[in-house]
């Protein structure tokens, strides 16, 4: 799958952003539906006073008609009062009209239907004044007063269609309120369908995508690599698992290849050892005593070479399971490395090895058994791959309070690549795994025997040229100080002598 | 009795060999890698070619390779592929030749072998005595 994932903290952010979104969306419907409703409350009240106020005023106005005519017909004294308190209430009710308007359409109404009904009222009036009888009075003032009624229920027609406009946006508010949750709703849904889908896609397949390559790794299948087309998170673990599936088929390799060329060797000495048996066997053709002699001396030999193969074997094997007991003792490197050229010395006449002896004693903690057996690796490892007549050259020098041992070879040289892999236990070096025999494990044993000791395994080499393989040993520090004894000088009794072993 | 080539880097194994093939009666020739081999054959071709296969240089299928470069696989020189590599079959069936023997084989293996090698470089002796072909167009056809 090669879908691009954004990383998992980037989609977990866009889920919660599309959550929040939804939240703000329903609490803003609500809080504007809340604040319309509170003023459309408000306004109710203001109408309903309104409405009374009008309705009040046509009966106030109709009821002082009729007093004002019934005295002005009958003449009686009594009706005078009545007339006047109603007009005065009508007055005042009119100033609250006007007062209680809300827009400039209703102020404008209700001050022409205040004005109107005072001209009605200040023509009744001054009509009355004069004494002019009902009969002609009527006729005049009634148009006055139905124009002060037209404009008063002006008034109130606009109050009914402001409350129907309020009516009206209540609904809409209502219809929004509703709108957005539904929205905000569908947002939640969306979001948290698409986690799970994320949820699903981007973690719950990959995982078990990565593990069942895991299990097909274990099955057999080394080339199986997990996927990187994951959130970044998930592709990191997927980047660290793939070095580390690639490390182990690769040392996985080199121990098949390892295996194949210890069986290879073990094969050819064998393959001399049965040819050789055979030949002086052979009824058809008896040797002559002095090439038996020298076929016998052939298939020691190569029993011989078997038997160093197999103790390698062991030896790298308990190594490498960590069983590598040291019995530390001080000693002089200089007496670890002659003995060693010696032995080799007397076998190898086709190479020359050049030793340069220092002047003073380079002493060490050391195991002597096994720092002789990482001279003779290395020292034997030079003699293997240098051409016949090459110089070998080994120098022993203290630098910063290190003993450096140095071996040389004119041999075939590496890679720097492969110079890199040659300490590693069950690696046989390309270029030499055609030229010299042998297991391969000497240097990851010397690598490991040296490092026991808290010391180090350099190598430097250039293809055609040859090797330089410099063992780091801390010195002793006593050995700072100058020793008259030389060579012979025994260490404290107490360091060196650990409780015998079985 | 043959005209044979030991390629081997394994100085006393293919020593010894050349004893053995020598007393056997047979003309011996050994070289001690690839390069060398290919120089032998150069000089004189052999009937039979024992082949190791790691050798320093060029290695025992690299010199297969050069032999059927070199007359581009016309004159097919019998191979046997000689080693203790642990694929030996694969890699024969790389070089093409049936013939391999893993180390450590005896004798009696290797000369059999030998004898079956060798066979193919004789040419074919009719049963009856020669008459004149079938000709191929007076069979009937449908």
């Amino acid at each position: 799958m090669s879908r691009q994932w954004p990383s998992l903290r980037a989609m977990a952010w866009r889920g919660l952003l599309v959550v929040a979104l939804a939240v703000v969306l329903v609490f803003g419907a609500s809080l504007a539906a809340i604040t319309e409703l509170r003023r459309a409350t408000a306004n109710t009240l203001s109408e309903m006073r309104t409405l009374d106020l009008t309705s009040r005023i046509e009966t106030d106005a109709l009821r002082h008609y009729r007093a004002s005519n019934l005295l002005v017909a009958t003449g009686v004294e009594a009706y005078e009062g009545v007339q006047d308190e109603i007009a005065d209430g009508l007055r005042s009710d009119l100033r609250s009209l006007v007062e209680l308007a809300q827009t400039p359409a209703e102020r404008e109404a209700a001050e022409s239907a205040e004005r109107l009904m005072l001209v009605y009222l200040e023509q009744r009036v001054a009509l009355e004044e004069r004494g002019v009888l009902l009969e002609e009075l009527v006729p005049q003032v009634q148009p006055r007063l139905d124009d002060a009624l037209e404009a008063v229920r002006g008034v109130r027609t606009l109050v009914v269609a402001r409350a129907d406009a309020a009516q009206a946006r209540a609904e809409w508010f209502s219809r929004a309120v509703l709108v957005s949750g539904v929205a905000a709703m569908l947002l939640i849904l969306a979001a948290a369908l698409g986690g799970a889908w994320v949820l699903d896609r981007a973690i719950v397949r990959p995982v078990d995508r990565m593990s069942r390559a895991i299990d097909g790794f274990r099955g057999g299948r080394y080339g199986a690599r997990l996927d990187t087309g994951l959130p970044e998170e998930l592709a990191r673990v997927s980047q660290d698992v793939n070095g580390l599936l690639s490390y182990i088929a690769w040392q996985r390799e080199n121990q098949l290849a390892f295996l194949g060329g210890v069986v290879h060797d073990f094969r050819n000495s064998l393959s001399i050892m049965q040819v050789g048996m055979e030949s002086l066997t052979r009824p058809k053709d008896p040797p002559s005593p002095e090439k038996a002699r020298r076929t016998a001396e052939i298939v020691e030999r190569q029993v011989r070479r078997l038997n160093r193969m197999v103790g390698d074997l062991v030896d790298a094997t308990r190594v490498e399971a960590g069983q590598l007991q040291l019995e530390r003792t001080r000693l002089d490197l200089r007496s670890v490395v002659e003995e060693s050229i010696e032995l080799f010395e007397e076998s190898t006449a086709a190479h020359r090895i050049c030793f340069l002896k220092p002047e003073v004693e380079l002493p060490v903690l050391a195991d002597a058994g096994r720092m002789a057996q990482v001279v003779n690796n290395l020292v034997g490892n030079a003699v293997k791959y240098s051409p016949e007549g090459g110089t070998i050259q080994v120098s022993l020098y203290a630098q910063d309070g290190n003993a450096v041992l140095a071996v040389s070879d004119q041999g075939v040289g590496m890679s720097p690549e492969e110079s890199q892999d040659i300490f590693q236990p069950f690696h046989r070096g390309r270029t030499g795994a055609g030229v010299a025999p042998g297991t391969g494990l000497g240097l990851s044993v010397v690598r490991r025997i040296v490092t026991a000791h808290g010391g180090r395994v350099e190598v430097e080499s250039t293809v055609g040229i040859g090797s330089t393989f410099r063992v780091v040993l801390p010195l002793i520090e006593e050995a700072e100080l100058p020793s008259p004894e030389g060579a012979g000088s025994r260490p404290p009794a107490s360091e060196d002598q650990p409780p015998a072993q079985g | 009795m043959a005209d044979l080539l030991i390629v081997d880097d394994n100085i006393e194994l293919g020593d010894m060999l050349f004893d053995i093939l020598l007393s056997e009666g047979h003309e011996v020739r050994i070289a001690r890698n690839g390069l060398e081999g290919v120089t032998e054959i150069r000089q004189r071709k052999p009937e039979l070619i024992l082949l190791d296969v790691e050798m320093p240089q060029l290695d025992g299928p690299g010199l297969a390779y050069q032999l059927f470069l070199h007359d581009a696989g016309e004159e097919a020189i019998p191979i046997i592929l000689l080693s203790g590599i642990v694929s030996l079959d694969t890699v024969a069936r790389r070089v093409g030749t049936p013939y391999f023997l893993t180390k450590p084989y005896s004798l009696k293996e290797l000369f059999s072998m030998m004898e079956l090698a060798l066979l193919e470089r004789r040419p074919p002796v009719p049963t009856s005595p020669p008459g004149p072909l079938p000709d191929a167009g007076t069979s009937p056809s449908p």
